[in-house]
């Protein structure tokens, strides 16, 4: 079969029963995208396919023939941190990532939100973030780095601040 | 009436104190701890307390390149999985048909020791192992 995953064209072989999470994870090693619940519950998987988000680990591998599947490591345009998109900055930002674990499928469900509606209300962003839970329960944080990229004040690139505890 | 403490309101002595729990009243002696540092000022100028700490490793959180434990594979990983009895009592519900051999296994011989019989037999239990293709 033929994927095209985060732009680069792939030709693999899908067993019957392979998930399109596992043929991520295991076959491209692609392990951004997260397994938690294995149910359709949690959106740890949650990954764009042909622009709409789609639970991976419920999605068959092999339904996916032709598809265009966009995960995290889609959403850099390179390795270095200056590479991040303003969605993925507003996320440190607003320290919407505390353990991180959720953070993947969060970060493609806001990406993927933003894509069909620019501008929306705090309604329509909790509308569209419903379907991914974070056990840290960072969701105001994750609201307010989605605000800022839709209202326009996420920070730019390479003016983020560096990681790391300075002393005074 | 009780006594009053030794070295009472002193620094490294004791005090008499009432405290409430669950609606009663109970009167406690508790230490004077002999250090106390003072507290700093409305004006102090505070380096860490209140001060803005970026996560060191949001980057690669938000990038999908940090690492957890279910994201490593090494060449010829052992998967492992605890295979509990569905026969709890082998003499009231069931009988002994075969017994589990690892002769024969392809797996190494530490792992094959772990899967032995007699390793788990106080658990009724035993591991299966699979192992990632090497390389």
């Amino acid at each position: 079969m033929r994927l095209t995953v985060n732009g680069r064209v792939h030709d693999l072989d899908a067993a019957p029963g392979l998930t399109l999470l596992e043929l991520l994870r295991d076959h491209l090693s692609l392990t951004g995208t997260k397994l938690v619940c294995d149910r359709g519950e949690c959106g740890a998987c949650t990954v764009q396919l042909d622009g709409e988000i789609v639970y991976s680990c419920l999605t068959l591998a092999a339904a996916c023939e032709g598809a265009n599947v966009l995960t995290v490591e889609g959403l850099t345009s390179g390795a270095a941190d200056a590479a991040l998109s303003p969605l993925q900055r507003a996320f440190i930002e607003k320290d919407a990532a505390q353990c991180g674990f959720c953070t993947p499928g969060q970060l493609i469900a806001a990406h993927t939100l933003l894509a069909h509606n620019p501008h929306p209300t705090d309604a329509e962003i909790r509308a569209g973030m419903s379907g991914n839970l974070c056990r840290c329960g960072t969701y105001p944080k994750i609201l307010a780095a989605i605000r800022a990229v839709a209202d326009g004040t996420a920070p730019e690139a390479g003016k983020q601040e560096a990681g790391g505890v300075r002393a005074a | 009436m009780p006594r009053k403490p030794k070295n009472a309101g002193k620094p490294g002595g004791f005090v008499q104190t009432t405290v409430e729990i669950e609606g009663r009243t109970e009167m406690r002696i508790v230490e004077m701890p002999a250090f106390e540092p003072a507290a700093w000022g409305d004006d102090a100028e505070l380096g860490i307390v209140g001060a803005r700490v970026p996560r060191m490793d949001a980057p690669e959180r938000v990038s999908g390149r940090a690492r957890y434990t279910a994201d490593i594979t090494r060449p010829g990983m052992l998967h492992a999985v605890i295979l509990r009895s569905i026969i709890t009592r082998p003499t009231a519900r069931g009988s002994l048909a075969a017994r589990f051999s690892t002769r024969g296994s392809p797996l190494p011989p530490f792992a094959r020791k772990l899967c032995a019989p007699r390793t788990m037999r106080h658990t009724r239990s035993r591991w299966s192992m699979t192992r990632s293709p090497l390389p």
